[in-house]
């Protein structure tokens, strides 16, 4: 053991004694190895025609709204066509959390779905902000959004958004462009319609026939 | 068209013939080979082959296929130099698929043995010019090959049957044949199994109900599909014939798929991946990835498309319709409709649909409208002249338009998930940008940030230093920044400029336009 514990203590000596010249030597770069791009199979095409062209990064232009504007839907009650939702709360939709991470959406069933934000009073509403899903690109597929004092959405209805091309909502072709989920989330100008209730429709999305809401934003001015 | 099929041309028309047509379809097939964007499906191809050449061919169960088009690609461009794909051009993979276009006509001619001279040349020119034909000979995927192995082992499998009915002692041959055929196609794509079922069965099924009840003439002077001669094929020897020629095909394909998948047994781990390929491969038949409706596959043949692509697939049932009556006596007619008919119900049964599957009974159909093609031209009579020439126009002014005016659009049903030409402005930006770092395209640092990024390693193949990430890296090296849009938010903290660029129908990436200098 002695004789194993010199040798160790000569090779460390020995060791450090060329460290000063090991420095010396010339240095090259460090070649890292690049993760390698993983191969996939055939992509499913993407047929959206009224696709909205990404705006280039950088900020996105101020959207403009009356001084004292608040978010109207912090905490307020979420309905919605499916109750018991696949995933997560119906809560989780206007408690203010906008992360993409898993486990910070409500996930709803498959096809058309809604949810409703009841604001608890009539109020003016000049923007809409709303999250379904951005840790990935995809396109959520005939997105609507209507205001009405009216909870079951039959009378006094305003459609402020509705990309649905091809009606497969019922409510009605729609013109507006589809766009890509990112962070951001998509503004809706509301135009300072006066209601109580907000409802978005959507209809599966690009990637799923699943309905995915991360967080509403309900701009307006308080009732008085 | 009689019974009687004594064939009178001088012996060295035929193979002319073919040359021609093969060299027609060849030229044909030649516009765009350069130019038109990649497919992701090529992008993966050309790296698959990338790996070949690095260290052999590992095979990918569920998203990919067997190995024979990049063994046959290897082995041209490897002893070139070029293994690479910083080293490749489009055209030189494109090159590959177009030859096997150009054969895929010119073997008509040795397919369709027997068959009047006029009827071959017709059903040559229907695979030369078909729209689908044309359209994925300039595309680096297996279909072509495929169907070059498949009209090959159809002729050599008619010949086989012709050999056991007439008790003929030269079986063997036309089995091994076969064999080699049937496990070169296995060994090529998966579908190959129910293709090869399907064409086996509709072959004897064929020839079982054609035999002819009054035939006299010896066996060994039947057509090779000619009607068969009465009670040929019920005797215990051509029986026995057809059970021992069909020991040799499964026998010899056997080897052949294991010989292939092993790289010729240099890497004996591959020897069965083929067969642990079956579960997840049924599942991706019957999943619910590119599910689409049984009547997709007539839709995309027959319904007019928008934006002004004509769309004459619908003459193809229509000139089949007619090669099924002028072959109506004879097998050939019925084993090729029973071929078509038969595939086009697995394939449209199959929740699993891409545009390019239908060329496995678009090819016995395409085959069978030559064959209607040509009785109406030999009719002579002025109406069906002007129908089988404007039936030639009308298909080649539709294979003009799709394959080349309207090879990326979106709204061309041959044009699946076509990469976007936009990729060609994202090149050149990507090239000034990398022309301002140091070192230039060799040492600069290529990051692509995106969960769906194909086929940018074919757009980016000649810079060395490029990564792939699906969640953005804990820190983002200086140099050239691709994002997905569901981190560009993340990657440009509020000041760093990107711009989108469209790789897809629906996908984009962006460049950061700002990169700081490396």
């Amino acid at each position: 053991m002695n004789h194993l514990a010199l040798r160790s203590s000569f090779l460390l000596l020995a060791a450090a004694a060329l460290l000063p010249f090991a420095r010396a030597e010339e240095k090259v770069p460090l070649k890292l190895q690049l993760p390698k791009p993983m191969f996939v199979g055939t992509p499913v095409p993407v047929k959206l025609p009224n696709l909205e062209t990404p705006r280039a990064s950088g900020r996105r232009p101020d959207f403009m709204v009356p001084k004292g504007v608040v978010n109207l839907a912090l905490n307020k009650t979420v309905t919605s066509s499916d109750m018991e939702p696949v995933l997560g709360d119906l809560a989780q939709i206007t408690d203010g959390e906008k992360a993409g991470d898993e486990g910070n959406y409500v996930e709803f069933g498959k096809g058309k779905q809604w949810v409703q934000v009841d604001l608890g009073a009539a109020s003016p509403i000049y923007a809409i902000v709303v999250w379904h899903y951005h840790s990935q690109a995809r396109v959520y597929k005939a997105v609507v959004a209507q205001l009405s004092d009216d909870p079951d959405f039959i009378k006094d209805v305003v459609t402020v958004y509705n990309n649905d091309d091809r009606n497969v909502n019922g409510l009605g072709e729609g013109k507006d462009p589809t766009y890509i989920e990112t962070n951001e989330g998509r503004i809706i100008d509301a135009k300072g319609t006066k209601a109580r209730y907000v409802r978005l429709y959507s209809n599966g999305n690009t990637t799923s026939d699943m309905n995915h809401y991360i967080e509403v934003e309900v701009w307006g001015l308080p009732a008085q | 068209m009689g019974t009687s099929r004594a064939i009178t041309v001088p012996a060295w028309r035929t193979p002319a013939l073919a040359l021609l047509v093969a060299l027609g379809a060849f030229l044909l097939r030649l516009p765009g080979l350069q130019s038109r964007p990649f497919h992701t499906d090529e992008a993966v191809n050309a790296f698959i082959l990338d790996e070949v050449f690095e260290s052999g061919y590992h095979y990918r169960t569920h998203d990919h296929h067997g190995p024979t088009l990049y063994q046959i690609a290897a082995a041209v461009l490897g002893p070139l130099g070029i293994r690479h794909p910083a080293q490749m051009e489009p055209w030189m993979l494109r090159g590959f698929t177009a030859v096997f276009g150009a054969l895929l006509a010119a073997s008509v001619f040795w397919a369709l043995l027997d068959a009047p001279l006029s009827a071959r040349v017709a059903a040559a020119v229907a695979l030369g010019i078909g729209a689908p034909f044309v359209y994925y000979s300039g595309i680096f995927i297996h279909e072509l090959l495929l169907m070059l192995l498949l009209l090959l082992f159809f002729g050599s499998f008619l010949r086989l049957t012709k050999a056991c009915w007439t008790q003929g002692r030269s079986f063997w041959k036309h089995a091994v044949l076969s064999g080699v055929l049937a496990g070169l196609m296995l060994a090529t794509k998966e579908t190959a199994a129910p293709i090869l079922f399907l064409a086996i069965f509709s072959v004897l099924a064929a020839r079982w109900i054609r035999r002819s009840p009054t035939a006299t003439s010896k066996p060994a002077s039947a057509p090779a599909f000619g009607p068969s001669p009465a009670g040929a094929g019920d005797t215990p020897a051509a029986l026995l014939a057809l059970a021992a020629a069909a020991g040799i095909l499964l026998f010899t394909a056997f080897a052949v798929v294991l010989l292939v998948f092993t790289g010729f047994g240099r890497h004996p781990d591959q020897a069965f991946g083929l067969f642990y390929a079956i579960g997840p491969q049924l599942s991706r038949g019957t999943g619910s990835e590119h599910a689409y409706p049984a009547w997709t596959y007539l839709a995309w043949l027959c319904r007019p498309t928008g934006a002004g692509i004509p769309w004459s697939g619908w003459l193809l049932p229509v000139l089949a319709f007619a090669g099924l009556w002028a072959e109506r006596r004879h097998p050939l007619g019925l084993a090729l409709t029973l071929w078509a008919l038969l595939l086009f119900l697995f394939f449209s049964a199959l929740p699993y649909k891409t545009p390019w599957l239908m060329l496995a009974w678009l090819l016995p159909l395409s085959v069978l409208a030559g064959l209607g093609w040509s009785a109406l031209w030999q009719t002579r009579r002025a109406w069906s002249l002007v129908v089988a020439a404007t039936a030639l126009v009308l298909l080649g002014r539709e294979t003009w338009e799709r394959c080349q005016v309207h090879a990326v659009d979106p709204e061309n049903s041959l044009a699946y998930s076509p990469s976007s030409p936009d990729l060609a402005r994202l090149e050149k930006d990507v090239d000034a940008l990398a022309a301002r770092q140091n070192g230039g395209r060799n040492e600069v640092v290529v990051q692509v940030i995106a969960q769906d990024y194909w086929p940018l390693p074919w757009t980016l193949r000649k810079y060395p230093r490029t990564g792939y990430w699906t969640e953005p890296p804990a820190h983002l090296a200086p140099g050239i920044v691709l994002s997905g849009p569901e981190f560009v938010g993340h990657l440009s903290g509020g000041s760093a400029k990107f711009e989108p660029y469209s790789i897809r129908p629906g996908v984009f990436v962006f460049l950061r336009k700002d990169p700081p200098a490396t």
